[in-house]
């Protein structure tokens, strides 16, 4: 009987839906990535912001449908595997908001703070010694 | 013959060295790691002991400060990495915890065997990075220091990373262990504590050392390829390196020391021969300090130079860490209340476990305080604070469960006289030589010094006199069992009377694959009868 | 070529009650072990964004210097190859020997095409000096942190690729155990478990190329 077997059994059918919808998927972000914002000019958002929550989204939705049919997490009778994984980003979720609650605050009370150290960024120092040599094609 | 065959107990069921070397017995897996992390701890030890000597004078003793820095860098990946991280999940985790279900084995033995190789390849790697200089960067490989290209330090981040592998096998093998191979009416509240100690355990091992294995190899890549991530000469940020390190080394914490408050609830239960009090209450804030252990990294980086809105909050979380630890506390102590108390070698270990642990997670608190950390950090109060918990909690765990499970897993009882004595000796010298670090800290001497101010030398010389009475109550622990092995009286099956399925079901040594049959579970794991007054 | 042996039914090992319990078991071993694997990853991946709050310049400069077609070409070889992977899956489950091989050796195709296709990327890189640290070279850029992007996607893909080649092994290793064990509806799990582990390869590849070729 269907409901003893292990696991669930693969569909050609759905198989190749996910693989298509996942093309589609990964088309649309470089699309979005491509348009040229200049020529919307919408002015009342932010469309590089925006930009990026989109191609995020995509990105989203990418890898749930992975996850969800390729993966097989959807056709799973507990739920455990599922935990697991969502459990992933919400530690995930959780390192970038504490680093970025660091990074973002820094020089908060004194200015002065974030003043950079002297250092030699190796781009610059490139520039200065290779600038008769040709630049890059 | 097979049926035979798995009834002999499982030190006679194959011969030889190579046996022991191929076998996915996770009983001599358990017994391998023991005798590993007993290698290490008295090589770890050896290390504090030279420091400490030197530290006897102020100023220069025998060594020169290159030394006195590549010994307590040692000391620290030793005990870390080699000893603390793996101990109680690798050598009694491994043997009890199939046994503690009900079942043959852990789910996936080779892979269990593999985590063992793993831990050697690392061991062996950590000692090769003695012939390559001297790793003086602190356990911690801080950048920009663990920037510069010592290639002793090298190695010590290539056998870090791979130790974390082994203890990520481990966490996958127990997790599925838990869930899959529980015998028929094992229930989850019908689980030893230790169980889910080992469970929470097993989460922390997952999620966070990975964390620690792309620190480890951004460091490698920094060291090699100069990208710029973490070395400011390059424009790199080295607190990111630290936020990439806590990440993970704060969960470690209490991947180190949750198994021992497993190990604790088996020790108070069978000594009091009492239900624990708020059995679920400990099982869930096993998994709650889980959680919240992941939420506060960044209290070990308060001077560091974050932002001022990431240091309140991570102070504010770390006042929570107290919660799950104080419950914990609590219910021990109220399960001795009205017990009938055996003051048994184990159950030494299991008292001075509840006051070291007092101890130890009042002064985190205490730490947890911004600024009061400003003032206290890089000292000897941290020094302090974290021996507390990871020396007189983790490893008096440590040892009082290996004199707990001694006769399940040897088959030999172990004299009860000396082994009070050493107890008595590890309490002694481990308070004489931690405490006085508490007040030289908080008169603000600083830690990993060479040298100090002449005020402090009477505080060093009682630690360093600590530290002798500590080694002497070790060893004597120590010899204790290993005489045992020759001259102990046979054990019976249950000699503490204690419920759990590997005194009530499993034979002492166990059979080859645990037990002659499945046992079936109809009560919880601490079912004493009551006993009127 | 004959076949020494016929390919024979698995057994389940003798520590597990039943091939339920087995499988479920090593389904659930491999999501955790994939959850260290995203843990690591995702800590990498992590870090790159705070790179690009930190450094929104260096980014945008170095991504204008990476070409778009190679990334685009690499993910549909990635795509394509998660596709066969799980169509091996579907075969094993209807005891098709030779198809599931088949399906394979195609995975093991696309995943050589996304090999190549990072060979062109990485020469173009030392060609024009875009190189980590002291061996930076390539001239006309202005902003001060573009060797940390390209730092970053050195050891990001460096470290993908590396998966990459783990997961071809475990796709050869699954084609040899085609050759003595027979797959049925009830068991695949070599395949099953090789096919997660390559998901995972792809699900990284899905975050990491909008974060290094996309988003302005």
């Amino acid at each position: 009987m269907e409901q003893n077997l292990p696991g669930h059994t693969y569909d050609f059918k759905v198989l190749l839906r996910v693989y298509i919808s996942l093309l589609a998927l990964a088309g649309a972000m470089i699309v979005v990535s491509l348009l040229p914002l200049e020529a919307i000019g919408l002015e009342w958002i932010d469309l590089h912001v925006l930009k990026g929550l989109v191609i995020l989204g995509l990105s989203i939705a990418m890898v749930s449908v992975t996850a969800g049919f390729l993966m097989g997490l959807k056709y799973e009778k507990s739920k455990l595997n599922t935990i697991v994984f969502l459990g992933n980003f919400a530690f995930l979720a959780l390192f970038i908001t504490f680093m970025w609650a660091d990074v973002n605050f820094r020089g908060l009370l004194d200015p002065s703070f974030e003043k950079q150290l002297n250092w030699e960024s190796p781009v610059i120092k490139a520039n200065e010694a290779g600038g008769e040599a040709g630049s890059h094609e | 013959m097979s049926a035979h065959h798995e009834n002999i107990n499982y030190f006679k069921a194959s011969k030889g060295f190579l046996n022991w070397l191929v076998t996915v017995d996770h009983k001599r897996i358990g017994l391998m790691y023991l005798a590993s992390i007993l290698f290490f701890f008295i090589a770890g030890g050896t290390y504090a002991f030279l420091f400490r000597m030197e530290l006897w004078s102020p100023l220069e003793g025998f060594m020169t400060p290159d030394t006195y820095n590549h010994l307590f860098t040692m000391h620290g990946v030793i005990m870390v990495f080699l000893v603390v991280v793996p101990g109680i999940p690798g050598a009694l985790g491994n043997f009890l915890l199939p046994i503690q279900l009900g079942a043959k084995d852990l789910a996936f033995p080779k892979l269990n065997i593999t985590s063992l190789y793993l831990y050697w390849i690392g061991a062996i790697l950590a000692l090769f990075s003695l012939t390559q200089g001297r790793a003086d960067s602190g356990w911690t490989f801080y950048a920009p220091y663990s920037l510069s290209q010592n290639p002793a330090v090298l190695w010590m981040l290539t056998a870090a990373f791979i130790l974390g592998f082994s203890s990520i096998l481990t966490g996958v093998n127990f997790i599925v262990t838990i869930h899959k191979m529980r015998a028929p009416g094992m229930t989850w509240f019908r689980l030893p504590l230790f169980v889910w100690a080992l469970y929470a355990t097993g989460i922390m091992q997952v999620f966070a050392t990975p964390v620690l294995g792309i620190t480890l190899a951004l460091l490698l890549i920094e060291n090699f390829f100069r990208i710029g991530i973490f070395d400011p000469s390059l424009g790199g940020d080295p607190l990111m390196m630290q936020h990439f390190f806590w990440f993970y080394s704060h969960p470690a914490v209490y991947i180190i020391v949750v198994p021992a408050f497993g190990v604790v609830s088996e020790l108070i239960a069978t000594f009091s021969r009492k239900d624990i009090f708020g059995y679920k209450f400990i099982a869930f804030s096993s998994v709650a300090i889980t959680i919240i252990g992941f939420l506060v990294w960044g209290h070990h980086m308060f001077v560091a130079g974050q932002s001022d809105v990431a240091v309140t909050i991570f102070s504010f979380l770390t006042f929570f860490t107290a919660v799950p630890s104080a419950i914990k506390v609590f219910n021990w102590t109220t399960t001795l209340y009205q017990g009938s108390i055996k003051l048994t070698t184990p159950m030494l270990y299991a008292l001075q476990f509840l006051f070291n642990f007092t101890i130890g997670g009042l002064t985190g608190i205490i730490l947890g305080i911004l600024s009061v950390d400003i003032h206290l950090h890089d000292t000897y109060f941290v020094v302090s604070h974290f021996h507390y918990v990871a020396m007189g909690s983790t490893m008096i765990a440590f040892i009082g469960g290996i004199y707990y499970w001694w006769p399940k897993m040897t088959g030999r009882m172990f004299n009860e006289l000396w082994g009070k004595i050493g107890a008595v000796l590890v309490f002694v010298g481990f308070n004489l030589t931690f405490f006085v670090q508490l007040i030289m800290g908080s008169q603000g001497s600083p830690r990993r010094y060479y040298n100090y101010l002449a005020e402090y030398q009477i505080f060093h010389q009682l630690s360093t006199i600590g530290i002798v009475i500590l080694a002497v109550g070790l060893f004597t622990a120590l010899f204790n069992l290993l005489i045992s092995l020759k001259n102990g009286a046979i054990a019976p099956q249950n000699p503490w009377g204690a419920r759990t399925l590997e005194w009530t079901h499993a034979e002492t040594p166990p059979v080859l694959y645990n037990f002659t049959e499945t046992p079936v579970v109809t009560e919880g794991p601490y079912e004493y009868p009551v006993e009127k007054a | 070529m004959a076949e020494l042996t016929a390919p024979k039914e698995h057994e389940v090992a003798h520590h597990f009650d039943d091939l339920e319990q087995e499988f479920e078991s090593h389904k659930m071993g491999m999501w955790l072990f994939l959850a260290s694997e995203i843990m690591m990853f995702g800590a990498l991946l992590v870090g790159g964004f705070i790179l690009m709050y930190r450094f929104p310049g260096a980014f945008a400069e170095g991504r204008a210097h990476l070409d778009l077609r190679l990334g685009a070409i690499n993910t549909f070889f990635l795509l394509t190859s998660g596709f066969t992977m799980a169509l091996a899956a579907m075969y094993g489950q209807r005891g098709d020997q030779a198809k599931v091989r088949r399906s394979l050796w195609l995975s093991l195709l696309f995943a050589a095409g996304f090999l190549v296709v990072k060979y062109f990327e990485y020469a173009s890189k030392f060609h024009h000096g875009t190189l980590p640290g002291k061996a930076w070279t390539a001239t006309g850029f202005t902003d001060p942190h573009a060797h940390v992007f390209f730092g970053f996607y050195f050891s990001a893909t460096g470290l993908h690729v590396l998966h990459v080649l783990i997961g071809m092994g475990l796709m050869i290793w699954c084609l040899l155990v085609s050759r003595k064990v027979k797959f049925t509806r009830s068991y695949i799990t070599p395949v099953e478990l090789s096919g997660l582990y390559w998901a995972l390869i792809d699900l990284v590849w899905i975050v990491l190329f909008p974060l290094l070729y996309l988003v302005g």
